[in-house]
């Protein structure tokens, strides 16, 4: 099935089936059904096929409206009375920041409504109410789920979710850490961004420095968690092994979902395998592994390996860190 | 000349037994719900009714057609349960997508002609994790469909051989990472309170009272939420489906 270049609003769905709530608009006919399919940038990528029971459509009368390939996304609303309402991401970013009160029994809705119009300094508010909603079902999954949400939706926790996450284990309280500094790193670019007294070149370079630094910032907080650094101060060939081995099989791995993350804050959908950069480190780790494999070496020259890893890193940083300031700093926003 | 089946027979498993992932429609949570049940439905490849679920990967099979579906189109939902809850119903396993397999997007790796007969593996979770442990080394590059690299077949090994070339890019340029999912077939309908232990969903679904309290206090199932924006776009909520159950895994201790 190949996707249309421009198709005709054909009506909506409300996958709640309760108002309020964000409609889908769907496209094409009853039998060709089509949504928008985008990234972040706010502009239609393609059309992507979907299938809904027909009973599920609110059909669409009276705008002829038309999207293709390009265009801004189109985006639908429903209030609790009223007609459907639809707009790029800008009108119904005003029309919900105007209503917010509207949302303020159903917490759930609202953390959506607040991602959406960007207003995440009310998100832990919203999350600590839905909480409350979901312990009455029980309790113990509704703690867990606050702690995901608030490590996923990147809002600083509370002092005392900080010492419950610790002593939940090192794990998490090394998730908690990190985020806490994604969360420094993350407030300084936004400052970088907006300064309208930096050339562009000087911010990009403070950009790069800022994501190159909390990439090496968690590689040490996982090597520490992982007891990488014992390995490596062992020297022998065994223990580089191993080390090498954590780092091919979880640092990277765990590297990359923290810059997706991070940048997805930004804005950015980006991950590490999209660039290509995991497989490229894998393999020089795997080359790494093998020049150690079944050989009595010397000390020095297995921290000369070490020191060779620890450079195919720091590439790896520098080419994401650059990738991030061009990126987030682009001539567009020169005037931001 | 060995078979695929015998290959995998002879690997040692992965450490950790990783949930089964069944991803589905919005629109059939609410049949879900009230039933407590997953259905199984008339497959059209195998032709029984058969219910689907993928290896610790949130991949989607549509059991009522014979191609693949690229996506559910928006709002999808996963349900993640324990392995020992399934696999004493396992009617097949494969170490892909059979659907895919029959359009001809494994090859040249794969012939659709031999998919079906050549890669059937024994009916246990414990295959699964062999393949892991073989053509993955670990959980984490499994999930994240990283093949291990450089591996090398014999003479007898031909079928491990064209499954390695499949996982490392040999089909279909249309083919996508389900190429690697281990599928998970079962033949009959499954009480989800058997063993669910995670559910993805839209974040404003949790707003149905009824609903949360399904999940949370008759399921007992974490609930791991998206937000409204992500879920009606395909291109963005794979990935954060993804990162949401592998985040899970690692909050479980199961990475």
């Amino acid at each position: 099935m190949t996707s249309p270049r421009r198709v005709q609003l054909f009506g909506f769905v409300n996958p709640r089936e309760r108002r309020p709530a964000f409609l889908i608009p769907v496209f094409g006919s009853s039998t060709d059904l089509w949504i928008q399919d985008g990234k972040d940038d706010g502009l239609v990528w393609q059309f992507s096929p979907c299938s809904v029971p027909s009973e599920k459509i609110i059909l669409e009368d009276g705008r002829n409206l038309w999207v293709g390939v390009g265009d801004p996304f189109i985006y639908a609303f429903q209030f609790f009375e009223g007609p459907v309402e639809i707009g790029t991401k800008p009108v119904i970013e005003r029309l919900l920041a105007a209503r917010l009160s509207e949302f303020s029994d159903l917490p759930f809705l609202l953390m959506d409504v607040l991602k959406f119009i960007k207003q995440p300094e009310a998100l832990l508010e919203a999350i600590d109410r839905a909480k409350e909603k979901l312990a009455l079902h029980n309790p113990q999954i509704a703690e867990q789920w606050t702690l995901l949400m608030k490590t996923t939706n990147r809002t600083k926790p509370s002092v005392l979710e900080r010492s419950k996450a610790s002593v939940a284990g090192s794990g998490q309280a090394a998730l908690v850490a990190s985020m806490v500094a994604a969360d420094s790193a993350l407030r300084r670019i936004e400052e970088v961004q907006h300064d309208p007294n930096l050339p562009v070149r000087h911010k990009r370079r403070l950009v790069k420095t800022e994501v190159a630094a909390l990439i090496a910032a968690r590689k040490t907080e996982i090597e520490d968690r992982l007891k990488i650094q014992q390995m490596r101060l062992a020297a022998t060939a065994e223990a580089a092994e191993r080390a090498i081995d954590i780092y091919r099989n979880q640092v990277i791995y765990e590297m990359g979902d923290e810059f997706y993350e991070f940048m997805g804050r930004l804005g950015v959908v980006l991950s590490l395998k999209d660039l290509g950069l995991l497989k490229e480190l894998d393999e020089r780790l795997t080359e790494f592994r093998r020049s150690l494999t079944g050989k009595k070496i010397k000390k020095e020259f297995v921290q000369a390996i070490l020191e060779q890893v620890d450079e195919a890193f720091a590439a790896v940083r520098e080419q994401l860190g650059k990738r991030a300031a061009d990126l987030i700093v682009s001539e567009k926003r020169k005037d931001d | 000349m060995g078979s695929f089946a015998e290959y995998i027979q002879k690997q040692p498993m992965a450490s950790v037994e990783l949930p089964l992932v069944h991803t589905t429609e919005y629109f059939h949570l609410a049949s879900i719900q009230a039933s407590n049940t997953l259905t199984t439905n008339k497959c059209a490849i195998f032709e029984e009714p058969l219910l689907y679920f993928f290896y610790g990967r949130p991949a989607y099979r549509d059991s009522s057609k014979t191609a693949p579906t690229r996506d559910v189109g928006f709002y999808p939902v996963c349900l993640v349960f324990r392995a020992g809850a399934v696999s004493q119903k396992v009617r097949r396993l494969y170490p892909f997508d059979t659907a895919a397999s029959q359009r001809g997007l494994y090859e040249p790796a794969i012939k659709p002609s031999e998919a079906l007969a050549s890669y059937r593996i024994p009916e246990t979770v414990e295959s699964a994790r062999r393949i892991v442990s073989c053509f993955f080394e670990t959980d984490e590059r499994y999930l994240s469909n990283s093949p291990k690299p450089a591996l090398q077949f014999g003479a007898n090994d031909v079928a491990a051989g064209s499954y390695y070339r499949l996982i490392t890019g040999g089909g279909d340029p249309a083919c996508d990472d389900r190429c690697s999912a281990v599928e998970v077939q079962i033949a009959e309908s499954l009480d989800i309170r058997e063993g669910i232990v995670a559910i993805v969903l839209p974040t404003c679904f949790l707003e149905d009272n009824t609903l949360a309290n399904t999940l949370l206090n008759v399921w007992r199932a974490m609930p791991l939420t998206y937000d409204a924006d992500t879920g009606m776009r395909p291109l963005e909520f794979h990935g954060t489906i993804r990162y949401l159950i592998r985040q899970f895994y690692r909050q479980s201790r199961l990475l």
